[in-house]
């Protein structure tokens, strides 16, 4: 079984990087994407008209990148990931879809990045409270200050995962939340929440951002809700991809793992299930 | 029976969360995700409670008569003041219970408003509830809920103690959560409404940010010291905490909501359907 152990592998992926979960990402990439609206939904016509150099960070399989790549050809889009599994996944796209304007490279965000100063018009970061610790946020932060041009943007975007009326998934949630604050990965003051969307807006504050600005989106899985059979296939997966974390860290036993996975199956699938993924984004411009 | 978590302190509807409030009192918008107002002529506000949201929209729209009905006196007595007070005389509020047979003719309404209710009744009495708002509303007029989960916060003792209201509110059926992590009433509002025979059922979010520093910080924070305080005999009963712990943890949170790095976000769902 795979082990999951950051302090060997540098790496944070509670998901592992397997190829499992590179469809996993680009499932979760599709879903949020449509939820959010589109790939900048809050950013005005006027602010992309100066946006071309954007970096991606933490970027998987490269989804986003790639979508904002497509949609716009004289966007020049970057994506950078820790895990040379997705990389080259993604390097695979851009040249399957003809994309020359899209690139990735290997890198790990909880190191100095390798690019110079006052590179992007729009640095991205998604979803990267469930991939680097707690304590790599501020360092992160100042990084991306660093090589976002004056005037140019740094966006964040947060989820707090489901809130649902399914018993296996509710558990499942305290256990993720549990074996997250041992792993150091957990925002949470109490256990019951991922807890990130108070930190966003303070992470742009603190490295000097103006003009901060939130957007909110939320995602619908419940029976009959449009979002239903990507927030099945993408939250199934997760949890399934999960268990060599919840179980190393040992929230969990592997056979009550088992039990509360079929139940989420089944509880999923049944017409009475409710749930909804809230999540943040937040921006702010480099004076 | 309709009976809050704030019953035995004889304060009335004082309700859990107003986290609309403040981006009303910017935008002076209480309904920002309705297209077309001009249809909408009569206005019920459930549990209106000190009269905020009824006086606000009758306030923002002339052109409405607003009626909020609330089942403690005093309370009804305060918002009527209060109307006075700021020269509103399209608003009116009514002593009556809200969540049983309401004294009020067939279709009296355009609009049937809800805010943060979670806790008022239990979660099965809803589908009872939502029929009897639906049978006051007009075919073609609306029902509209809002309703939020816990505020997520970085500070410890404030998001604890509304991790014992979300215990607390599961023990005592009051929630849609089937263990009492969260509320779970957000993803509950639009089957609920379908089941009650809404159509064209439609949900939007909002956010309200109320950390250290934000405008809406002054106003939320006084809020929450207040129900944060009502709320502790609810509590007890439930069972979820000690008189001792409690004291001890509202105290750390006066202290977390006046601090610098004071962090709290909410997210809340406005849900509102037709009646055909």
């Amino acid at each position: 079984m795979e082990t999951y152990d950051p302090a060997k592998t540098k790496n944070w992926y509670i998901l592992g990087d397997s190829s499992t979960e590179g469809v996993h990402l680009i499932e979760q990439d599709v879903n949020f994407n449509t939820s959010m609206g589109g790939l900048l939904p809050e950013q005005s016509q006027e602010s992309l008209s100066h946006i071309s150099h954007v970096l991606d960070v933490a970027c998987g399989p490269g989804g986003w990148a790639l979508e904002l790549g497509q949609a716009d050809a004289h966007m020049q889009v970057t994506g950078i990931d820790i895990s040379a599994n997705m990389i080259e996944y993604a390097n695979a796209q851009a040249r399957a879809s003809g994309l020359d304007n899209v690139s990735f490279k290997v890198g790990n965000i909880t190191e100095p990045l390798d690019f110079p100063d006052a590179s992007f018009d729009l640095v991205n970061a998604r979803h990267i409270e469930e991939v680097i610790p707690v304590t790599a946020f501020p360092p992160l932060f100042q990084e991306l200050f660093r090589i976002t041009r004056r005037g140019g943007i740094i966006r964040i975007t947060g989820s707090e995962w489901g809130v649902t009326n399914s018993f296996a998934y509710e558990t499942l949630m305290r256990q993720l939340l549990r074996a997250s604050r041992i792993a150091g990965l957990d925002f949470s003051a109490d256990g019951r929440n991922i807890g990130i969307a108070p930190w966003l807006r303070r992470f742009l504050r603190d490295v000097g951002c103006v003009n901060i600005q939130e957007r909110p989106s939320f995602l619908d899985f419940s029976a009959g809700a449009l979002q239903q059979s990507g927030g099945y296939r993408d939250l199934t997966l997760a949890f399934e991809l999960m268990q060599p974390f919840l179980v190393g860290v040992g929230v969990v036993a592997p056979q009550e793992f088992e039990e509360l996975k079929q139940r989420l199956s089944v509880e999923m699938l049944e017409d009475s299930f409710r749930g909804i993924v809230y999540t943040l984004t937040a921006w702010g411009q480099k004076p | 029976m309709a009976t809050s978590p704030f019953a035995e302190q004889r304060a009335g509807t004082t309700r859990l969360f107003n986290f609309d409030l403040p981006f009303i009192k910017k935008t002076d918008q209480p309904l920002p995700e309705q297209a077309d107002i001009s249809p909408i002529h009569r206005v019920l506000d459930i549990a209106s409670g000190s009269g905020e949201w009824a006086i606000a929209t009758a306030q923002a729209y002339p052109h409405m008569q607003v009626v909020g009905i609330d089942n403690d006196a005093a309370m009804v007595e305060s918002a009527r003041a209060q109307a006075k007070a700021r020269g509103v005389d399209n608003v009116h509020f009514t002593l009556m219970n809200p969540f049983q047979t309401l004294d009020m003719p067939d279709g009296s309404f355009e609009l049937v408003n809800a805010r943060f209710i979670t806790g008022f009744i239990p979660a099965e009495a809803w589908p009872q509830v939502l029929q009897e708002f639906l049978r006051v509303t007009r075919p073609g007029g609306c029902i509209r809920l809002t309703e939020g989960e816990l505020p997520i916060s970085s500070n410890p003792a404030f998001a604890n103690i509304g991790g014992m209201i979300s215990q607390a509110l599961f023990t005592t059926g009051r929630s849609f959560s089937p263990e009492g992590r969260l509320l779970s009433s957000t993803p509950a509002l639009q089957r609920l409404l379908q089941d009650a025979g809404c159509q064209d059922t439609r949900q939007v979010v909002s956010i309200t940010n109320f950390s250290a520093g934000m405008e809406a910080h002054a106003d939320l924070s006084q809020d929450f010291s207040r129900t944060y305080r009502l709320v502790q005999p609810f509590l007890l009963k439930a069972g979820v905490t000690t008189q001792e712990e409690i004291e001890q943890l509202y105290q750390q949170m006066q202290g977390e909501i006046h601090s610098d790095d004071f962090g709290a976000v909410a997210f809340y769902l406005t849900v509102w359907g037709k009646k055909p």
